[in-house]
């Protein structure tokens, strides 16, 4: 169905990308959909204690549910992500954030599984969040906008996918803030999750991450533009939220995967311009990652799921061991890690599969050699496909053991 | 470790004689999973692994192995006391850096630990350093000295001296060369010994 779709598109772009993307899409999902849900009318009690509410979600789904309904695959988005993970919306230049990876024949066999993507509560994608309207006033809640968490996000996809049907998880799955939130419904819906990929994530922020987390909110908010949150009737705070985002793609490269992929070369010159104008390509990058972000992101959003990820900590800000946490959840987990990834570093990766043993759970644990930092979760697919697709083929072999037992 | 061939399906017959089914089995530097998935196929074990090689962990977890990627040490000691039904420790303890901490590890984490090590007290090592004044290079032993992956080069009377001095109880212990088993003569005959040890 969706693949007939995929000639329209044609038909829609223009685009000079045109004849390089005609492969991919061929082989891909092809045109796919994001649709909305009010998930919540009532207002919803957040982990604050804050009652707020309605809250609407927008998600994509991807393959056939089974008749069982026992083929769901949740896909949890990164900071910037969206609930369009794969495929094409209409008329766009790109495909989804993962289309590398969700489709027929890919790692999330569409042909087999069924994918669930959401957009995050207090994101800018479609979710109720910071830049919605408040029914109340008419007007974008801006700072008026509780602040969230990353079990509060996890709250919500629990109750869309309870809108669609779906009772049972046969893989959550995330890369970095998705991870969290991967880990997350393992501890906070043990029953409902029969295995957790986590990517390139962590149970808590570090003090480092949070340091990361604090620049980037301290530019946007020494902005005059951010003007406290209420900006929506200007262009916003495009500086502090070009620098904030800048802050971001540092942390997401490595040193090597720098050196390589800019060294010290200068930008469109021979020499140094001696002033400050752009001088090295490395320069050149940040600025242009600064600057398309903000065209695509809104800045409240980020300073809210910043925080939502700094206040995220399986281990209840200590008065419980990551192992306790996990205690009592059956799920299988696959953890990978990435070898110059310093914004999330192999060792938290490592300890969440620590924690899993502990308690005689099942955790496989793997470090894929990398340069190209935290960024590799994204990049470094093709390493990873394998893992997760012989990973799934296990976990679900293991489920149908269990129905033939029950029945 | 294609220069066993001869004796590898012997050392896994060995194996899967002393595997009890659908226990839990962990293998302590089980390369791509080969023997784990055989016992996974024969006996239904639950069976895990631990790796450093990134390349022998993506085909271990292929094999549908759950596998840590890390070093013996690492890997083990976060599991509890008696998580496993069994323990193999298969051509591996000769390349540790710290044998004897993992193989306690071992002894903790497992019911009953499987030791494989080749022998270097084999006629022909003995040889080749008394006789020919040479560095041994066997079938055992394949690799010449600059390129060898061993760290340590132990004999079945060291091996058994030091099960007595840690006090574990050798419940069955087998001697191989050329695939087959004998008893006569295991320090001087033996290319590969295995021992099965419980605490």
């Amino acid at each position: 169905m969706q693949r007939r779709g995929f000639f329209g598109v044609r038909r829609l772009c223009k685009s000079k990308h045109m004849n390089n993307s005609d492969d991919i899409r061929a082989d891909g999902l092809g045109l796919v959909q994001t649709s909305k849900i009010r998930c919540f009318d009532e207002p919803l009690v957040l982990e604050s204690g804050v009652s707020f509410g309605p809250i609407d979600v927008a998600y994509e789904t991807y393959g056939t549910l089974s008749p069982q309904r026992d083929n769901v695959i949740l896909v949890c988005h990164a900071l910037s992500g969206g609930a369009h993970a794969a495929g094409w919306l209409p008329g766009a230049e790109k495909p989804g954030w993962w289309d590398v990876f969700i489709g027929p024949g890919k790692a999330l066999d569409t042909d087999r599984y069924y994918v669930v993507s959401s957009n995050v509560l207090g994101s800018c994608y479609g979710t109720t969040g910071p830049s919605s309207i408040d029914p109340a006033t008419g007007k974008p809640y801006g700072t008026s906008f509780p602040v969230v968490t990353v079990a509060d996000m996890v709250q919500v996809q629990a109750r869309l996918l309870e809108l669609l049907g779906i009772d049972f998880l046969l893989a959550v799955i995330g890369g970095s803030m998705g991870g969290m939130q991967a880990l997350q419904w393992a501890v906070q819906y043990p029953d409902k999750v029969r295995s957790v990929i986590g990517i390139a994530t962590t149970s808590h922020h570090s003090a480092q991450q949070i340091a990361f987390n604090e620049v980037a909110r301290q530019a946007i908010m020494a902005d005059p533009a951010w003007n406290s949150g209420n900006y929506y009737e200007t262009e916003g705070p495009r500086l502090g939220l070009a620098v904030a985002r800048m802050i971001g793609h540092i942390t997401y490269l490595s040193d090597v995967g720098m050196a390589q992929k800019f060294g010290r070369r200068l930008r469109n010159r021979e020499k140094f311009g001696y002033d400050f104008s752009l001088d090295f390509e490395v320069e050149s990058y940040l600025r242009h990652q600064g600057e398309s972000f903000v065209g695509r992101f809104d800045a409240n959003s980020l300073l809210y799921l910043t925080k939502a990820l700094d206040y995220c900590d399986l281990t209840n800000g200590g008065t419980r061991s990551l192992e306790e946490a996990f205690k009592g959840c059956p799920a299988r987990f696959l953890l990978i890690a990435f070898s110059s990834d310093w914004l999330y570093p192999a060792y938290q990766v490592k300890a969440v599969a620590h924690a899993v043993r502990r308690n005689h759970g099942d955790a496989t644990y793997c470090e894929i050699r990398s340069n190209y930092g935290h960024d590799a979760f994204l990049l470094e697919y093709q390493e990873q496909t394998p893992i997760v697709v012989s990973f799934l083929e296990r976990v679900s072999r293991a489920g149908r053991r269990v129905h033939a037992r029950s029945a | 470790m294609p220069d066993q061939l001869e004796n590898r399906s012997a050392i896994y017959e060995w194996i899967l004689k002393r595997t009890a089914s659908r226990g839990r089995v962990l293998d302590v530097g089980c390369g791509d999973g080969e023997l784990l998935s055989r016992l996974a196929e024969h006996r239904g074990v639950e069976a895990t692994g631990i790796e450093l090689s990134q390349e022998c962990v993506i085909r271990a977890v292929q094999r549908g192995l759950s596998v840590h990627h890390g070093n013996a040490e690492e890997g083990l000691c976060n599991y509890p006391d008696g998580a496993f039904d069994l323990v193999i420790l298969s051509l591996a303890v000769q390349e540790l850096e710290h044998p004897r901490n993992v193989l306690r590890e071992c002894l903790r984490v497992g019911r009953r630990v499987l030791v494989v090590f080749p022998a270097f007290g084999h006629w022909r090592a003995r040889w080749q350093l008394a006789f020919l004044g040479r560095s041994p290079v066997t079938p055992s032993f394949p690799h010449a000295w600059h390129d060898s992956p061993n760290r340590h080069y132990l004999t079945v009377k060291d091996w058994e001296q030091f099960c007595n001095d840690e006090g574990w109880k050798v419940l069955e212990k087998g001697f191989l060369t050329g695939g087959s088993t004998f008893r006569l003569l295991p320090n001087l005959r033996a290319e590969v010994a295995l021992y099965l040890l419980e605490t």
